[in-house]
């Protein structure tokens, strides 16, 4: 190759690709000052007599920051199945994103757990009255459904989601990891070859997943967009989290030099093409059942328009497309990443909101107005630091970067035109 | 060199530089720039990454033009759909609201998109200064390769750092270079050949003609469209209400109801039409010879005419038709009981109405009555209705209170009259054959005669059981 | 770039470095003489052959809308309930086709897939005459082909009558005809620099005054392909996202009616996804014979073809999501109807035609998941051929049984098509090939300056002095 000889930039294996010690005490900060929180926030629940109100709010949080790790799960096969080449010096990091699959998979026995053992505060499903044709509650549609929507099947469907996520997330992990230390270019090879089953597998494990902890909250209601819906959202928040976690990273000194400005507006490009892929989704979902108009759609819409949820709605579609998507438009704002951060905290903040109108208008059945309260901030910041606590263990000791990557170089020198 | 030795008057515009690979190229931007011209560009086969810096060729303005153009395209498609949808033609269609933002988006992203690339290209256009037929560039043989396999660099006379001989000498100096080359004005004149001038008004007078045929078209007021292929739904042989036919003798399409003929399902007992029992040898046929024009009412057409066709024939309305034109007149202001003289015979009214009477009737007649009679009459028939109570507290001048039902006048009526003042009106009383059915109407005549019966009937007229009942239910 | 004449099997993998993209030795100038023999040597008997056959089934074609035109809808087999028969089908069908040019162009160019650029000119090519044979469809389809204009929003005095906007079919006028427009010109302000390399190089005189006035004076300035560069990325931003909208907007026509089968939340990425893989699927079709037709084996490499392939594998599995999806939830909400028209459309009076469409669209390219298959020319070329049948069934599918069977069984009633319904879509094929013949014979079938711009620099005489250079600045 002629042209611009750029100088071969070197990383070198030392403290300027592992994160800083200090963090470590986040972790245990983190770990049990979530903990804490989280019984807080189920003792006010229990205490306030309104324990179905923590169910809710604690699944909201889970799905944020599990979609957090699903979008990260998403993007390191596809990074593998396309042979990209800009994206190496991110990968780590995602790598560690998904590793958090794991104590997701933890936190999400706060949630099965009870729908196991017969609660139906969360999910209305989950009643042998509604599936008993003599019984005054019978539900015919809920009847139908109950050899899909029925304890047991949806425990093993958990399993066998988050043992299929753990897979992915360790395979990827692992062999990245042994890359750095030997530099085989055929483990590159080897993860591009099950990449593709990887994403396979990611894309129905996804769409069910979405299915049964979100779109089975209203057992009547069905839409077979909701999966993609699901993984809009999921991409989105995943590139804004990872935009911030890198700008968190190069604040305290890491990975300077690594990861350049042309990387955000990669990065930043992401975001704003995921922006509108979440509003094209999203539309298209509202748009076909707002002008059919059949019932057995319009009701969650409807229960999405009552009680003062319209103002999340306008919310959503000025928060969560139009203001970012105008703000990430620029070239300059994306090359500029003090302003692509900002935008990315917007977007993590409406991700939640958009979570949120999705779940919480399901407490008591559609008649409750949006009470955004002690108990929700406790299961966000509760989850959130468990989050982080376990994101900066798997951190901890691992290069930032994949170190023998065989397409590094062409990473480092990524020039955007 | 390129140019032509035999013309003296050749002005030099510029030197320019080949070079065979796209390094060399922009090594020798670099050194330009460094040396501080900046009349400069560089001819490439294909977009050369680098060499924007290396010239120091600044960000071109065209996104903003395209964000404007997108942003305008968009709002004019918010603003056609609302003009057109809710002002100029507002039409309610699958029960959606006039103004649907939601089913407005996609015109408006696509007017969007539309304006927004037409502005990328035209802006891109405008900004190159293209098209540009005519260029010295192209007058040099070499240069054709500039969009081959060449690279070029030039430095016009224009900028303030040329100096024939110093920049002559820096163009010698580029490594790779492989010619250097003087590049001359055109000298040919800058006159538009006469050829394209008249081809250019004829096509300008052509291009006037399809505005002026939609002009024509515009002010048209044709019915049936100028082009026309399949005929065969606007030329039918049919023959169409209020035209000409020539198939008739009399020259008419609507045709006349044939005289002596009743038109299949449409004959009804004339006793139950004009409750009058014809003489004998009338029997129902003079109205039947009668032209009548077919009438709007699609319900029962037959019967109505025949109820008005009976009037010359019979004049059974003959005493009321003066009274009907007097009352506004004279301004009685008595009960308008007392009768005017009868020029004519009476008609021999039906004495009973001439259908079933049962309970299911009274009920019917009731229901009618209650809607079509209480307001003026009263529920109980005392001519006390909401109306005429309002009529009177107002003191409208004009207005002639209702019959009292109960009054000896029409306890003696026959049925058949009372059904004709229903059906025909009597003084300021319209007539109701418009509104009520037959049928109803003699349920209404039966109706009032109940009512009637409520005033004088006796206790004797009680059947046993029922007393019995009555007297339990009185104590 | 080495200038040995060695074979390189592209389709291995080297992580780290990168395949060439171009093979075969070749410098700037031996590109656009490769290129550009196509349109100057002799034109070959073959060309006139294939031309004449073309021209006739368009002959064809025009005689029986001319037909159609003079006698009334009544030739097609559209009947009541069946309103939207071949015509439709046809139109979706060859709207899909025209997805892949666009979308190589745009949405590749977005993700620096640097490969897109030598096949996207034929794939753009390959798009706007799709796109003239999918506009021809409904345009006949409205009956009055003589008032067409009413479908546009124009001040009419004896009318004061204006299109309705809530009609999905009006957003299907400004989707279609928008893509149309953008595609025509970003086509054309593509194949500017190569209209002018054929300028500078042809010695005919009347085509050169042809390429003269197509290539606006073009000179290659590096002013002009700044703006022009940001033109295109801009083009690019603007063409992505319309190539989404325009399929979404063909399948809203459908989804947001009520009819069983037809109204599902899915339809729009699952249209979007169905139309990336038949355009790819012509891609294929048109590729495969063309760069052995016309030697262009060194641009268009196996690697090329690879990857449309993989394309195939993937956007045909989302359509096989799709499928799986819309039965799943046709189970799940429980709705009878729908549950009908699912079961119907497998097993009812056209599961023959059900099962072309999974066994071609879903089935045939699973095997792009061996390698022997996406580098096998041949083979992916019947496979190509069966995901053209399959799309077409796909829209015949989802057109005809869900308007042959909907809610009352007393207005259900089968589509019989006539021999006029067959020779259109058969004809329709005639207009394709004509117009893309035109091209290959006078048009840059390659983007001979993006080729160029993915091509390594030659070894220049900077370099060899490149460290002292390096030292000065």
């Amino acid at each position: 190759m002629g042209g611009h000889h750029k100088p071969t930039i070197t990383v070198t294996d030392d403290e300027s690709i592992r994160i800083s010690p200090a963090w470590q005490s986040l972790r245990v900060l983190g770990l049990f000052g979530g903990a804490g929180l989280l019984i807080v926030a189920w003792l006010i629940g229990k205490f306030s007599d309104s324990s179905s109100y923590f169910y809710f709010s604690y699944l909201t949080s889970f799905v944020y920051f599990l979609s957090i790790s699903l979008g990260a799960l998403f993007f390191v096969p596809i990074h593998h199945l396309t042979r990209a080449g800009w994206s190496v010096v991110v990968r780590r990091i995602c790598e560690l994103i998904t590793q958090n699959l794991i104590p997701m998979a933890a936190l999400f026995l706060i949630i099965l757990l009870p729908v196991v053992f017969g609660s139906h505060s969360l999910f209305e499903w989950n009643n042998p009255e509604l599936w008993n044709k003599d019984s005054s509650h019978y539900d015919q549609l809920i009847a139908h459904k109950s050899p899909y929507l029925n304890p047991t099947f949806f425990a093993i469907r958990a399993i066998i989601y988050f043992s299929a996520w753990i897979c992915i997330a360790r395979y990827f992990f692992l062999n990245s990891l042994a890359q750095d230390s030997n530099g085989d270019k055929a483990i590159t090879l080897k993860m591009q070859k099950w990449s593709s089953l990887a994403v396979v597998t990611f894309a129905l494990t996804v769409t069910f997943a979405s299915f049964d902890w979100l779109m089975s909250l209203d057992p009547h209601w069905f839409s077979t967009i909701f999966g993609v819906y699901f993984f809009a959202g999921c991409a989105l928040s995943f590139f804004a989290f990872l935009t911030l976690t890198v700008f968190l990273l190069q604040q305290s000194g890491k990975l300077e030099g690594i990861i350049t400005k042309e990387h955000y507006h990669d990065l930043g490009k992401y975001t704003f093409g995921f922006t509108l892929f979440w509003a094209y989704i999203a539309f298209s979902q509202f748009l076909l059942i707002w002008y059919a108009n059949i019932p057995e759609e319009t009701g969650w819409y409807l229960r999405r328009q009552e009680n003062g949820w319209a103002y999340v709605a306008i919310a959503l579609i000025f928060g969560h497309f139009f203001i970012p998507f105008f703000g990430v438009m620029s070239r300059h704002i994306r090359r500029n990443k003090y302003a692509l951060v900002c935008w990315a905290l917007l977007i993590l903040v409406m991700h939640y909101v958009d979570l949120y109108y999705i779940v919480m208008p399901q407490v008591a059945h559609g008649t409750a107005a949006p009470s955004f309260g002690l108990i929700d901030v406790c299961c966000i910041v509760g989850i959130g630091g468990v989050y982080i606590s376990f994101l900066i263990w798997f951190a901890t000791d691992k290069p930032l970067v994949p170190l023998k990557d065989p397409r590094l170089q062409e990473s480092l020198a990524l020039q955007n035109h | 060199m390129a140019q032509d030795p035999n013309n003296p008057d050749q002005k030099l515009i510029g030197l320019m530089a080949q070079f065979d690979d796209p390094d060399s190229l922009l090594a020798a931007c670099e050194k330009v720039r460094k040396a501080g011209y900046t009349n400069t560009d560089a001819y490439t086969p294909f977009p050369l990454h680098g060499i924007d810096d290396a010239l120091g060729i600044k960000p071109t303005i065209l996104p903003w033009i395209v964000l404007a153009l997108g942003l305008m395209g968009g709002s004019a498609g918010l603003a056609l759909q609302y003009i057109t949808n809710v002002e100029f033609y507002p039409f309610i269609i699958s029960a959606k609201p006039l103004f649907s933002l939601p089913a407005n988006i996609p015109v408006i992203f696509e007017l969007t998109i539309l304006h927004a690339a037409i502005a990328v290209f035209l802006g891109m256009l405008l900004l190159n200064r293209m098209p540009t037929f005519s260029n010295p560039l192209f007058r040099v043989p070499e240069f054709a390769r500039a969009t081959d396999d060449k690279f070029f660099l030039t430095v016009g006379v224009a900028d303030e750092k040329f100096k024939p001989k110093k920049t002559r000498e820096l163009f010698d100096s580029f490594i790779g270079q492989t010619a250097v080359i003087e590049v001359f004005d055109d000298p040919s004149s800058n006159e538009i050949p006469k050829v394209f001038k008249f081809v250019g008004i004829g096509v300008s007078v052509l291009a006037l003609i399809p505005p002026l045929l939609l002009w024509r078209a515009y002010n048209d007021t044709a019915t049936v469209p100028r082009i026309n292929p399949i005929r065969d739904m606007d030329v039918q042989l049919r023959g169409d209400t209020q035209t000409v036919s020539h198939v008739f003798a009399d020259g008419r399409t609507m045709r006349p109801r044939i005289a002596g003929t009743v038109a299949r399902g449409e004959y009804v007992d004339p006793i139950l039409l004009t409750g009058i029992v014809p003489e004998m040898d009338q029997q129902n046929v003079a109205f039947l010879q009668e032209e009548e024009p077919p009438k709007e009412e699609g319900e029962k057409p037959a019967e109505e005419a025949n109820a008005e066709e009976d009037k010359p024939a019979e004049e059974p309305a003959a005493e009321e038709k003066p009274m009907e034109e007097k009352p506004a007149e004279d301004k009685p202001t008595e009960e308008a009981a007392a009768p005017a003289q009868p020029e004519e015979p009476e008609p021999n009214w039906v004495k009973i109405a001439p259908i079933e009477i049962n309970m299911a009737t009274l009920e019917r007649g009731r229901n009618r009555y209650n809607i079509y009679c209480s307001v003026c009459h009263g529920l109980a028939g005392d001519g006390d209705g909401l109306v005429s109570q309002r009529a009177l507290q107002r003191q409208e001048p004009t207005w002639v209170p209702p019959t009292n039902l109960h009054t000896d006048y029409l306890l003696t009526q026959p049925d058949g009259k009372i059904y004709n003042t229903i059906t025909n009106g009597i003084r300021k009383m319209k007539g109701y054959a418009d509104q009520i059915p037959t049928e109803d109407r003699w349920a209404i005549v039966t109706y009032v005669r109940a009512l009637q019966k409520t005033r004088t009937g006796t206790p004797a007229e009680i059947p046993a059981v029922e007393m019995k009942e009555l007297e339990i239910k009185g104590q | 770039m080495a200038t040995v004449n060695e074979v390189i099997d592209t389709t291995i993998d080297d992580p780290g470095n990168r395949t060439p993209l171009v093979i075969g030795g070749h410098d700037y100038g031996s590109i656009t003489k490769l290129v550009c023999r196509i349109n100057e040597d002799k034109t070959p008997f073959a060309w006139y052959v294939a031309f004449a056959a073309s021209l006739t089934v368009l002959g064809f074609f025009f005689s029986l809308i001319g037909y159609l035109i003079f006698t009334g809808v009544g030739v097609w087999g559209n009947n009541n309930p069946v309103y939207w028969g071949f015509p439709i089908v046809n139109f979706v069908f060859w709207v899909g086709i025209g997805h892949a040019g666009t979308l190589i162009s745009a949405i590749l160019f977005i993700f620096r897939q640097n490969w897109r650029t030598s096949i996207n000119r034929f794939a753009e090519a390959m798009t706007i005459f799709a796109v003239c044979c999918a506009g021809i469809f409904p345009g006949i389809h409205i009956g009055r082909v003589w008032v067409f204009y009413w479908l546009f929003p124009l001040p009419s005095l004896q009318l004061s009558m204006w299109p309705n906007f809530r009609s999905p079919l009006l957003w299907d006028v400004f989707a279609v005809s928008t893509y149309a427009t953008v595609s025509l010109i970003f086509w054309y302000t593509g194949m500017i620099p190569d209209l002018a390399t054929l300028r500078d190089r042809t010695t005919n005189p009347i085509l050169r005054i042809v390429y003269s006035i197509l290539s606006l004076g073009w000179t290659g300035s590096a002013r002009s392909w700044s703006r022009y560069e940001k033109a295109y990325t801009l083009f690019a931003a603007l063409a992505a996202p319309l190539v989404l909208s325009v399929h979404t907007i063909v399948s809203f026509d459908f989804a947001v009616s009520q009819l069983p089968g037809w109204h599902t939340t899915i339809f729009p990425p699952y249209f979007v996804a169905g139309a990336v893989f038949s355009g790819f699927g012509m891609v294929l079709t048109l590729m495969v014979p063309a760069r052995q037709l016309f030697g262009l084996k060194d641009v268009v490499t196996l690697r090329h073809l690879e990857n449309v392939c993989k394309i195939l594998l993937a956007t045909g599995s989302m359509v096989g999501y799709a499928y799986a999806m819309e039965f799943f939830i046709a189970w799940y909400g429980g709705n009878m109807y729908e549950q009908f028209a699912f079961i119907n459309r497998a097993f009812g009076p056209y599961w023959w035609a059900y099962w072309i469409m999974v066994s071609c669209n879903v089935i045939s390219p699973q095997l792009f998941w061996f390698r022997k298959c996406r580098t096998t020319p041949w083979l992916m070329f019947v496979i190509s051929i069966f995901v053209n049948i399959g799309m077409w069934f796909e829209r015949f599918v989802i057109t005809v049984t869900s308007l042959a069977r909907d809610f009352l069984p007393s207005s259900w009633g089968m589509f019989n098509p006539t021999w006029v319904d067959y020779g259109m879509l058969f004809g329709s094929f005639g207009l394709f090939f004509t117009l893309f013949l035109i091209f290959i014979r006078f048009g840059p079938i390659v983007a001979m300056a993006e080729v160029k711009s993915v091509m390594p620099h030659p070894h220049s005489p900077v370099h060899d002095d490149h460290h002292a250079a390096v030292e000065h600045s």
